[in-house]
């Protein structure tokens, strides 16, 4: 199982729009995908309009191996499915903290789940603590999104200088544009100077489109209500681009793509 | 979780869709036409360890493949599957993949039988418009009696799906199905994958006349060989062509050990017919084992250069693909299938008892103790000091083990179950300390004929003949190691207690 976090120390990004599109499109390639959705807000659940779970005391919830299993809820599309959101998560560094090892803990809760999917995508929040090298860890890649600002910049090279000091293999980072904006010529430029400075950046940019906004509207990935738009377009390219730098199959050849 | 009804007499699809619709938040999705494909290997490896394999197959999308697990709920979908699986290792997914490699034994997974099928879907959504369960609703044209609803329960939210089965049971509309849905269908639609066993177990009687009999087990094996005959010609899969001549083997070992019971001239005639079938099909098979082999001897041979070792590989595709052609063209002509016709005539001949040997109306029992013995004595004759020098001897030797086993596995009902297994089981250990040795000698001798058809149109391939000198340098080894094993089988067969075993096996004192 290859397991994908989508990161940011800033929120707003659009790091759940990214989770949710992504792991929807790596489904339709014939994957079977499952999301984590570790930040608290639950916003992944409500894009598939399933709850989170009620509290859980994140101690107990470290301990069971087993239960991450149990916690797996269906989505309405065929291979994927999706482990809600808990409140209990806002405590998770603190229970973290109490553990031996604790910066696998989660690696390996995720681990109970290898033979059922084939790719994970963890939607994290956004924060730089023992969580953050938990998924340091436990990822094989890590997609950040990155809207072309001065700050959103900043707290990608913060992410940089957090894994180098950290000794986490910064090989990970996957950098990514998102919520772009082409008429803005700061867009422009700080993308161009992004590229230039950072080769490992993806070759394809999420725009800031109304119908990636409509996902909380219609609650569902882009693709399934506004196949063509540019929104989902620019996801379906983000995806092929991903498959290609880590070689992955992408699934184009399948007849039911968008 | 996924789970499978049938409608109960009287109750059609309209009545069950209606008891749907009548659920809240039920949404109907459509009815669509599919084509429902069973698959598994020729010998139906899947559904004996209890696993059922189908396709969804509807033009023109990718078809939907599902492994079911036969008796439970489990159910897997085998996504991103663009065509069918040809073999267990064309699964996506590991685990599963894994799971049927073990199973089906690098088999080919075959389209078994197919129909088709009506399926109307209802999606059942929350109030969030979260799907919670889908109902399927399974119909044929060709059988409109039968009705199958099948649910397919959302993770996390089996209890909507077990609701409305609750309600339909309760009303007596479905009662569960227990056999496997895929099956189910096939069965009625009338086109169920036979039974098939390489080796049949055929019912004969002690007292029975030895022609009759005789004719009773050569028409089961002809039955096996005409089954594998599609196979062969598809080449599907290499097992096909095994079984044919296993079939094949055993047919021409009982005409020789019980040649008493048949009329000479008809026993010549089709013995030397046969004779020269085994011939036409031992090239592939040779060349399939080869084949099987090849780059476990390669891998053993690292020293042997890459083009080398890739121009060996083509010459041994190319000479299996010209015996599959040669083999195909025979199977399909028409002095085979008049060969085969007369070869049948014979047998019903046979079994209404016409054509019957000097012993032919002998009670089959001692007609087969008596073969039995002469088989076991002839093994006895064996001199394992010849052998240490001479690998025919040693091939002597296995052939009269196949011929005996042959004549225990086809006659096993007049035997008590016990005595006769442990008397395979004690030829089996001789039989298997052969096996690896024979293979090997065999394998260097064609790879031998192989680099010499080469040299002579160009010198021989320095690396094609390193290979054959470090594998000739294996076998000599192996050979050493192995007729030690050899030695210490026979020794172990011929020891008194497997001999009493016998000679109470042929004296009837079973």
């Amino acid at each position: 199982m290859k397991v994908f976090a989508t990161y940011n120390v800033k929120g707003g990004v659009g790091k759940t729009a990214a989770t949710v599109n992504l792991a929807y499109l790596a489904s339709r390639a014939g994957y079977r995908c499952v999301i984590w959705d570790l930040d608290p807000q639950g916003a992944a659940g409500f894009y598939f309009r399933i709850e989170p779970t009620a509290t859980t005391d994140p101690q107990a919830f470290l301990e069971k191996k087993r239960g991450l299993k149990a916690a797996v809820h269906g989505t309405n599309y065929a291979g994927l499915d999706l482990i809600p959101a808990d409140l209990g998560h806002r405590n998770l560094d603190i229970a973290l903290s109490e553990f031996r090892k604790p910066t696998t803990r989660l690696g390996k809760l995720l681990s109970a789940l290898e033979d059922d999917y084939d790719l994970a995508f963890v939607d994290c929040a956004p924060h730089l603590s023992l969580v953050s090298e938990n998924i340091f860890e436990m990822a094989d890649w890590l997609l950040v999104p990155v809207i072309p600002t001065p700050l959103s910049v900043r707290a990608y090279a913060q992410l940089g200088e957090f894994s180098t000091a950290h000794g986490l293999a910064r090989e990970k980072l996957l950098p990514f544009f998102s919520m772009v904006d082409r008429r803005r010529q700061l867009h422009c430029e700080l993308i161009t100077q992004f590229a230039a400075d950072h080769p490992e950046v993806l070759r394809s940019f999420i725009p800031y489109t109304s119908q990636v906004e409509k996902m909380g509207e219609q609650r569902a990935p882009v693709q399934t209500f506004a196949a063509g738009s540019p929104g989902a377009r620019a996801f379906y390219a983000l995806w092929q681009a991903l498959c290609e730098r880590i070689g992955l199959d992408d699934g184009s050849h399948l007849a039911d793509e968008t | 979780m996924s789970c499978q009804f049938q409608a109960s007499p009287g109750v059609d699809a309209e009545m069950l869709g209606t008891l749907l619709l009548a659920q809240t938040g039920m949404q109907p999705q459509g009815t669509r036409r599919i084509e429902r494909c069973y698959l598994d290997t020729f010998d139906h490896r899947l559904a004996q360890a209890g696993w059922a394999l189908d396709a969804d197959l509807q033009s023109p999308y990718p078809p939907v493949v599902h492994l079911r697990r036969l008796g439970t709920e489990q159910q897997d979908q085998l996504h991103g599957l663009t065509s069918l699986p040809a073999r267990a290792t064309d699964v996506p997914r590991p685990r599963l993949r894994n799971q049927l490699t073990k199973i089906t034994a690098g088999r080919a997974l075959l389209p078994v039988s197919a129909g088709e099928i009506t399926v109307r879907a209802f999606d059942c959504m929350d109030e969030r418009g979260k799907l919670t369960a889908r109902f399927l609703i399974e119909t044929s044209s060709e059988s409109p009696a039968s009705t199958v609803l099948r649910v397919q329960a959302i993770t996390g939210f089996e209890p909507v799906g077990q609701r409305v089965i609750r309600a339909a049971r309760r009303a007596g509309l479905i009662k569960p199905l227990r056999e496997d849905c895929g099956l189910f269908w096939l069965k009625k639609l009338g086109r169920a994958p036979a039974r098939y066993r390489p080796k049949p177990i055929i019912p004969l009687r002690a007292e029975q006349g030895s022609s009759r009999a005789l004719a009773k087990l050569l028409r089961a094996y002809t039955q096996v060989m005409q089954t594998n005959e599609a196979g062969i010609v598809a080449d599907l899969d290499s097992e096909f062509l095994h079984d044919y001549r296993v079939a094949l083997r055993s047919i021409r070992s009982w005409l020789g050990a019980l040649k008493s019971t048949i009329a000479p001239d008809l026993r010549a005639r089709f013995r030397a017919e046969l004779s020269a079938l085994n011939r036409a099909t031992g090239e592939l098979r040779d060349m399939d084992v080869l084949g099987g082999c090849l780059e476990i001897y390669l891998a053993a041979c690292p020293e042997v250069p890459p083009a080398a070792a890739a121009a060996l590989r083509h010459r041994v595709q190319s000479t299996r693909e010209a015996a599959r052609a040669a083999l195909k063209t025979h199977l399909l002509s028409a002095e085979y299938q008049s060969a085969m016709q007369s070869w049948g005539e014979f047998l019903d001949a046979l079994g209404r008892g016409k054509h019957a040997g000097r012993r032919g109306r002998s009670p089959v029992l001692n007609t087969v103790c008596r073969a039995l013995r002469k088989r076991r004595l002839a093994i006895l004759r064996f001199d394992p000091v010849v052998a240490r020098h001479d690998p025919e001897t040693l091939h002597e030797l296995r052939k009269d083990c196949k011929k005996l086993r042959y004549l225990l596995e086809g006659f096993q009902r007049l035997y008590a179950p016990e005595a006769l297994q442990r008397a395979v089981r004690e030829l089996k250990t001789l039989q298997s300390a052969m096996g690896d040795t024979w293979d090997l000698h065999v394998h260097h001798e064609l790879l031998q004929r192989l680099v010499q058809g080469d040299s002579a149109e160009s010198p021989p391939d320095p690396g094609a003949l390193q290979l054959l000198t470090t594998l000739g340098e294996r076998l000599g080894s192996l050979e050493r190691k192995q007729v030690a094993l050899v030695d210490a089988a026979f020794a172990r067969f011929r020891a008194p207690r497997v001999q009493r075993l016998y000679a109470r096996l042929e004296e009837n004192r079973t």
